[in-house]
């Protein structure tokens, strides 16, 4: 599967220009994290590319067809979880993932569903109704419609939104296996979840990509720009992105990303969080 | 198709809703029944296909009522956060509604249905009369020509604004309010019980003047076209 | 304080909602199913048809309405998991209680627009007698107040249950038994209060007391109910009984909850209007009592003074009996079960005596031992509020400043077992009234004024013979009538004096009373010279007695008048009731058959049309009376149950009774009317049928059987059912 995302632009009808211009390519095999703030213009991208929007400017190419044309055959390869979604509280899990599974067009719907519960460990809560569900099942059941029919292009936005610890090294584990024959487009804020199985990053800020690459590029980029120093060693804390303070015998040492770091910082190793955090702090002061 | 289909139906007939739906038509069937159908319109007898046809263009507005809020279970705010899921699957747009559509009318069908037994039951109890097959016709021509217009804008109107459906509920009691022509006369019921008075027998057959048959088609084929004209998935903007 | 700090906030969230916008219109609307739908109030009263019935549908639908609401409000904060938010913030008690009063505050804004709204209607389709107060009342009482009751008891249902959808089917059920199963008991029916009827042209007083005391009753109960409903809202991650527990540490809190129900208690049994009469009609103990032997009755006398603004009575009476047995005697009264007596004195000595707790025909009964001296006079007082016997009927003992009327043990303490003097029963009695009012004794008696104190209330002296008496007071119009060789004493309410000028009722009065007594001979309850016509309060129906004829004042409204079945102008209707004077009470008939066409109306509906034929014509006459029955005859005819019986007979005997009730006003108001027609033109014409009636209405009466029946009709007549057959 290959997308070519070539000059989108999305504007709303309130007006509202969620993303200027935009190129990408995404290729399979890959699991690819999407980084941006709130408002960045993510949760839009994706919903362009599962075609629930149709851009108001530029084209997306999906094997190099048209995606307003290609829309059918995108849709029989996809598998898709958004950030906000219900479901049929009425059916159990096994009977929601059934009409799915109808929708989808699986050729044998019973072995992928009780496959895909198994992969979401949703098999104690299989026959339960969904209302009776809490926050994290639900999430999980909509893992699980989304993963139906090892789809070729899987987009997940937010995907590990009110799991626990354990589920969510779980799920970013299963994304990992699931990434290595297919493409797999992975919104997030958690930094860690990124940084532990994403091969490639994509940062967007302000309906525009700041960055794509690899995370080590990303790192990369911020070397030299980290810094550390105890709180009442700085004179002044401006032009400095506060990153983390943490309390210490010595007093509270501060994390801080600058263009230009203060000779009283001492030079740090960069982290994912810090390199994000440095992109988009100095897209913000520009 | 047959599977979503029938897992609508499940959602749409499955429920307390549906149940209580069903209990209200029935007790307001009786109450026909027992306060107006008994004593018979036109002269007629209470079975007569009049009398039968003036109950059910009494419970016309409930089952109208009742069919549009089948379909407010495909408007609602929690179905409209699932379509989003269900938009993202390569099931067409058109089959997908058409599903849905079905089971909505299967709804409306089994109310119909549960207001028809009614008055049969009612019949065979009062009156000892079992003669059903000639209150067929009345059945058909009151019944079918809105339960498919209903179910043909309520889907329109629904996709447009969800609130419209509520709206397009009212609209049969607007109609019973409003001074209708002879030709609509079968929309509001007044046709049962001035007709058969013009036809100058006693006990006349029943026939339906060439303006009315009109009417009901029209009123059918504009609702099958309207059922047929699926909409695009709700949301996608341009 | 916090809660006050939140109710704004609250009132303001919620007056964001669209919802509240939909139930705050649709209760507005909520009158007009009153005038279409739901008409609870059966009189033909305007006020009955006009407001009461309005304002009781908009009580139904907006108690509905807002207690729906109520609940959608109170789940909305879980639904959209806020609460966990405010919770945190404001103590939970504190959101149900601010919540619970902003829901009121909409409640009292719905309805100060609502009655705002149908101001206009209302007076508009009273007319005439709209009353600015008994507006407000209505709207008030019979809608207003429940509206807070829904949102109480949907509001206990949710705090106690925490589930919407349960909430609901409870709302559901409990609106439900007040509409149907508690709809006839006047202090259970919470959300349809029993009202049957309002009157126009007399005051409601006693209508929105009961309506008032019921509402109360439910009040406090409800309140109560919410109290402990309230202390059981969720907090701590506790379940019900958990919270309460909780909740209930601060003991005043289900002090005030048992407090309030108690209260509900105490006000339900404590009701004043209703009272506890033997329901077994068949029973009639105070008639079956031994009459005190040797004892004999000598004069009586009584001074009442009612209380028109507190619609109490207070009164004294005085009784004068021969003992002529040596001994003392117990002597028994009845007396309205509403009074408490004082003072029962015997020759001015104290003596001793009895209310019995049992209770028939509106009456307990009072028994005084009276000493063994020759000529005894018996004095007592008494006072209190007169209570009446139908709960579903009530307004009966109206006592207002505009109206009222004592009857019998209502008025004084009726003696019971003493046998009249030489003299019979003679009575004098004075009553004290407000200047506006005239006193009416119903029968020949005449009352005059006597005295006037300076606030110009007035006190009127009559005389009677007898153990009882009925008196009318209102605020009369009089008109005297001469008509029939008699003077006819009209009085009707002043507030219906445009409509009776209106429809020309003098006249009226005037042209059939000359008719009928030329026709058919003077009324036997007219005291030879003068009758009493009295427009009553809506009471039911009307009555007659020696010298006097009471005629219902629904039969006179403007919508009856316009009823073009019982003439085919105002005026018409108007000479309609009044010939029922002749054919009706003058004459009177058994309960109609309902399969039968005979009944007063038939007798009634021909000689007004042969009045109206004698005033206007015969071609209008024709048009308006005869071309009218022959349609609805033949309508009638054509009706399927009429031409297959058989069919009638196979439904069940409610079904065949209600639809024999339904073909019966044909009957009797068309098919009877068209043959008498018959029978006129097969006897030999008006002049021979006039005979014959004439000889009908001055036949020798049966007095186990005083009813003018069919038979009676037809043989007069020489003719038999067959030949008057119109088919």
């Amino acid at each position: 599967m290959e997308l070519k995302i070539q000059n989108v632009t999305m504007t709303y009808p309130s007006g509202k220009q969620a993303l200027k211009g935009l190129n990408l390519e995404l290729k399979s095999p890959s699991l690819i994290g999407l980084l941006g703030p709130n408002g960045a213009g993510k949760s839009t991208l994706m919903k362009l590319l599962v075609t629930a929007l149709l851009p108001t400017g530029g084209c997306i190419l999906a094997d190099g067809k048209p995606l307003a044309r290609a829309e059918r055959t995108l849709k029989a390869n996809l598998g898709y979880l958004p950030q906000d979604f219900g479901l049929f509280d009425e059916l159990s899990v096994t009977q929601f993932l059934d009409y799915m599974a109808a929708l989808k067009g699986l050729p044998n719907p019973k072995a992928a569903i009780q496959e895909v519960i198994a992969a979401v460990n949703l098999e104690e809560k299989a026959k339960a109704k969904i209302r009776t569900l809490s926050g994290g099942q639900r999430q999980r059941v909509g893992i699980a419609q989304a993963l139906l029919g090892d789809p070729s292009l899987l987009i997940f936005d937010e995907p590990t939104v009110g799991l626990d610890p354990e589920e969510r090294i779980h799920f970013r584990n299963l994304f990992s296996r699931t990434a290595q024959n297919r493409l797999v487009l992975l919104s997030t804020h958690i930094i860690e979840d990124v940084q532990s199985v994403c091969d490639q990053i994509v940062v967007i800020h302000r309906g525009q990509i700041l960055f794509t690459g690899t995370p080590e590029e990303l790192i990369q980029s911020a070397a030299g720009h980290v810094g550390a120093f105890y709180a009442q060693e700085a004179a002044q804390e401006r032009g400095l992105h506060i990153t983390a303070r943490v309390n210490t015998g010595k007093g509270v040492r501060c994390r801080a990303v600058a263009d230009v770091l203060p000779a009283f910082a001492q030079v740090e190793e960069p982290t994912l969080e810090d390199a994000y955090l440095y992109l988009i702090s100095r897209e913000a002061a520009r | 198709m047959s599977k979503i289909y029938r897992y609508e139906c499940r959602r749409l007939l499955w429920n307390k809703f549906f149940v209580g739906l069903a209990a209200v038509l029935l007790l307001y069937g009786a109450l026909v029944l027992h306060g107006a159908t008994i004593l018979g319109v036109a002269h007629t007898a209470p079975f007569s296909p009049w009398s039968f046809g003036d109950y059910l263009s009494r419970m016309l507005p409930l089952l109208w009522i009742g069919t549009l809020f089948l379909l407010t279970f495909f408007t609602s705010g929690r179905a409209r956060r699932a379509a989003v899921l269900t938009d993202a699957t390569p099931m067409p747009p058109r089959t997908y509604a058409l599903a849905r559509c079905a089971a909505a009318l299967t709804g409306g069908l089994l109310l119909t249905l549960l207001c028809t037994g009614e008055a049969a039951v009612f019949y065979g109890r009062m009156f000892g009369w079992y003669g059903w097959g000639s209150l067929a016709l009345p059945a058909l021509a009151t019944l079918l020509p809105p339960l498919i217009f209903a179910m043909g804008s309520g889907w329109l109107l629904g996709q447009l604004r969800p609130w419209l459906l509520y709206v397009w509920m009212a609209a049969p009691l607007l109609l019973a309010a409003l001074p209708l022509p002879e030709a609509l006369g079968l929309w509001n019921g007044s046709f049962f019980t001035t007709y058969p008075l013009s036809l100058g027998t006693l006990d006349p057959g029943f026939t339906l003047p060439v303006p009315v048959i009109a009417a009901q088609l029209l009123l059918l084929g504009l609702g099958a076209v309207l059922l047929m004209k699926t909409s695009k998935p709700a949301g996608r903007l341009r | 304080m916090k809660t006050i700090r939140l109710l704004p906030l609250e009132l303001g969230r919620l007056l964001q909602s669209r919802l509240t916008w939909l139930v705050m219109l649709l209760t507005v609307l909520g009158p007009a199913a009153g005038l279409f739908l739901y008409k609870p109030a059966t009189a033909a009263t305007m006020n009955s048809i006009y407001l009461a019935n309005p304002a009781i549908a908009g009580g139904v639908v907006g108690g509905i309405l807002f207690g729906l609401l109520a609940i959608f409000e109170l789940d909305r904060a879980r639904r959209s998991r806020m609460d966990v938010l405010t919770d945190a913030a404001v103590s939970p008690l504190c959101t149900a209680l601010a919540r619970l009063l902003a829901l009121l505050a909409a409640a009292v804004l719905t309805v100060a627009l609502t009655a705002l709204l149908w101001l206009p209607v209302s007076a508009g389709l009273t007319g005439a007698v709209f009353d600015g107060t008994d507006y407000l009342l209505a709207y008030l009482l019979l809608m207003g107040a429940a509206l807070p009751l829904g949102i109480l008891a949907a509001s206990c249902a949710y705090q106690f249950t925490r589930r919407a959808d349960l909430s609901g089917v409870l709302l559901a059920v409990f609106a439900a038994l007040s509409l149907t199963v508690w709809a006839g008991d006047w202090q259970l029916c919470w959300l349809n209060p029993c009202v049957w009827a309002l009157s126009d042209d007399f005051s409601n007083f006693r209508v929105f007391c009961s309506v008032a005391w019921m509402r109360l009753t439910w009040l406090l109960a409800l309140s109560g109910v919410w109290t402990l409903s309230w202390l059981c809202v969720r907090q701590h991650g506790k379940g019900a009984l958990g919270s309460l527990a909780r909740s209930a540490r601060r003991a005043y809190r289900p002090a005030v909850a048992l407090a309030l129900l108690a209260c509900s208690c105490a006000v339900h049994l404590a009701q004043p209007f209703i009272d506890h009469s033997n329901p077994d009609l068949t029973v009639m103990s105070f008639y079956e009592i031994p009459y005190a032997q040797d004892v004999t009755f000598l004069s009586r006398s009584a001074q009442v003074f009612p209380d028109t603004s507190a619609g109490t009575v207070t009164g004294r009476a005085s009784y004068r009996l021969r003992n002529a047995s040596g001994r003392e005697q117990r002597i028994s009264f009845g007396i309205n079960p509403g009074y408490a007596v004082s003072h029962v004195r015997a020759n001015g000595a104290d003596v001793p005596f009895s209310v019995s707790d049992y209770q028939e025909y509106n009456e307990a009964l009072l028994e005084v031992t009276v000493p063994a001296e020759e000529v005894v006079e018996v004095t007592m007082e008494y006072s209190g509020l007169p209570q009446e016997s139908i709960p579903t009927m009530q307004g009966g003992k109206e006592l207002s400043s505009e109206y009222l009327c004592l009857e019998n043990a209502a008025l004084s303490p009726r003696l019971l077992n003493v046998l009249p003097g030489e003299n019979g029963y003679p009575a004098e009695l004075e009553i004290t009234l407000p200047a506006n009012m005239t006193a009416v004794p119903f029968g020949s008696a005449q009352a005059e004024v006597v005295s006037q104190d300076e606030s110009g209330a007035r006190t009127w002296r009559w005389e009677d013979n007898g153990t009882g008496g009925i008196l009318y007071a209102g605020d009369y119009v009089r008109e005297d009538i001469e008509a029939g060789g008699m003077t006819i004493q009209f009085y009707y309410g002043r507030k219906h004096q445009a409509v009776m000028e209106e429809v020309g009722a003098v006249e009226a009065v005037r042209a059939v009373v000359d008719y009928c007594t030329r026709h058919y001979g003077m009324l036997s309850f007219g005291s030879g010279e003068t009758l009493k016509l009295i427009q009553s309060r809506v009471a039911g129906g009307g009555y007659a007695a020696d010298g006097a004829s009471l005629l219902d004042e629904a039969d006179f409204t403007a919508a009856n008048l316009g009823d073009t079945g019982k003439g085919a102008a105002p005026g018409e209707t108007f000479i309609h009731e009044l010939v029922h004077q002749w054919w009706g009470l003058g004459n009177m008939f058994d309960a109609a058959d309902p399969a039968g066409p005979w009944s007063a109306e038939g007798l009634t509906v021909y000689t007004t049309y042969r009045i109206v034929k004698e005033l206007y014509g015969e071609a209008y006459a024709r048009e308006h009376y005869v071309d009218q029955w022959q349609r609805a005859v033949d309508d009638y005819y054509l009706n399927f149950y009429v031409r297959h019986p058989e069919y009638l007979e196979l439904l069940p005997e409610s079904e065949q009774l209600s639809i024999s009730n339904s073909l019966s006003g044909v009957r009797q108001y068309s098919e009877m009317p068209l043959k008498i027609l018959r029978a006129e033109q097969l006897v030999g014409g008006e002049e021979a049928m006039d005979k014959i009636l004439y000889s009908l209405f001055n036949r020798e009466l049966d007095p186990m059987y005083p009813y003018l029946t069919y038979e009676e009709f037809l043989s007069a007549c020489a003719l038999t059912e067959e030949e008057l057959n119109l088919e």
